[in-house]
């Protein structure tokens, strides 16, 4: 008997030491670069998939499986609220921000604009957020981009903040004369943003939002040109942006074109002076 | 878009329009023979590439991009992606009129 004892005493010690190992904690980190990498090895999936697909229907069948960002948006918002001070947080914020494609009230996107909005405003790294909103025309990117501009400390996030809200201003205005001739979208956008800010919109005078646009242009040239972004610095972001602005909008004067014809023969834009002019970027590709 | 720029073309022959393109294709032969299949009659600078020398100065990221310019030079409207053929139509003749009669172009 005394010896089973022993025997059954050596064993025991083994057993928590094994259970131990089989689950490590992973830090939040950990937990955004795993979702990181499952939207990517679906992506990868499907890829596959399309590119061995030979007909039209396996082609739509393939599409069928394209990983939605929107579907996996939640998980990234979970592990955000979970940790809401960890730098991951700002990681998978910044990823719905950035995929998920729904917009309006309850999407992920707004949820997750809404978790930078409480927790991010003053963070040195808020830019990419900043400018991967340039695009939205919403009344919550507005005043989130603004938030960063008056209350951020960091000189880096105020340029990014300074050109983002440039460019949202003028996207958003020339979105609106877009939208005016295109009555059949209205519901759309309604639903969207909410029926009394589209009316709001809809009386947004273009010459005033471009005015603004120049203003916040000149001021992200002045005062951060050489802050750097994702590709370049502020400075050469703002260029081409503020000569469309002064010169290629409606209302200015058209700059001359000096150019050949496909048959190598010279010619300008002023030849046609006089005559009422459409000019037509396109290509057969 | 061709079709209904061939028959804008022709709607207002002998009126104060011209329809000029700035053409993005790198193969100059093959767009020679895409013109001639196509019918494209109207003059167009050739830039050779998306990122030619007037697409980039011009600001163009979107293809077609269509800018209205009025008989005095000045820029009335710009489009990205066609606004409809009733829109451009409507837009261009309210300017060819205003251009026939020798008025200020109304807003």
């Amino acid at each position: 008997m005394y010896r089973m004892v022993g025997v059954v005493l050596l064993l025991l010690p083994a057993l928590p030491a094994a259970g131990a190992e089989d689950k490590p904690k992973d830090t939040p980190a950990d937990q955004y670069q795993a979702l990181v990498k499952q939207y990517q090895d679906d992506m990868n999936a499907f890829m596959k998939d399309y590119r061995s697909a030979k007909t039209q229907e396996e082609r739509q069948k393939a599409f069928e499986k394209y990983p939605q960002p929107d579907k996996l948006a939640p998980k990234f918002l979970e592990l955000a609220e979970k940790n809401p001070k960890d730098p991951a947080a700002l990681d998978a914020l910044l990823w719905v921000v950035t995929n998920a494609r729904v917009q309006g009230k309850d999407s992920a996107r707004s949820k997750a604009l809404a978790g930078l909005s409480k927790d991010w405003v003053e963070s040195p790294k808020i830019g990419p957020a900043c400018l991967a909103l340039a695009q939205s025309i919403d009344k919550q990117t507005e005043t989130f981009l603004r938030a960063v501009l008056d209350k951020n400390p960091s000189r880096d996030a105020q340029g990014a903040a300074c050109v983002a809200l440039a460019e949202y201003v003028k996207n958003r205005a020339s979105t609106v004369d877009q939208l005016k001739n295109q009555p059949q979208f209205a519901k759309v956008y309604e639903n969207m943003l909410g029926k009394d800010y589209y009316q709001e919109l809809m009386k947004l005078d273009p010459e005033k939002a471009n005015k603004e646009a120049e203003d916040l242009y000149e001021r992200a040239a002045d005062k951060y040109g050489d802050v750097k972004l994702a590709n370049g610095t502020v400075g050469s972001m703002v260029k081409p942006q503020l000569f469309e602005i002064r010169h290629l909008s409606v209302g200015k004067k058209a700059p001359e074109i000096e150019g050949e014809d496909i048959d190598g023969k010279k010619f300008k834009l002023s030849d046609y002076k006089g005559k009422v002019v459409m000019l037509d970027f396109w290509g057969n590709w | 878009m061709y079709p209904h720029e061939r028959s804008l073309v022709k709607k207002m022959e002998g009126k104060p329009f011209v329809l000029v393109g700035v053409n993005s294709d790198m193969d100059k032969k093959a767009l020679k023979e895409a013109m001639e299949k196509e019918q494209i009659t109207w003059r167009s600078f050739w830039d050779q590439n998306t990122g030619g020398p007037i697409a980039s100065s011009w600001n163009i990221h979107g293809w077609p991009t269509l800018y209205v310019i009025d008989d005095k030079g000045i820029i009335r409207h710009k489009w990205v992606g066609s606004p409809g053929e009733k829109v451009m139509d409507d837009s261009i003749e309210k300017l060819v009129k205003a251009a026939e009669g020798g008025n200020e172009p109304g807003k």
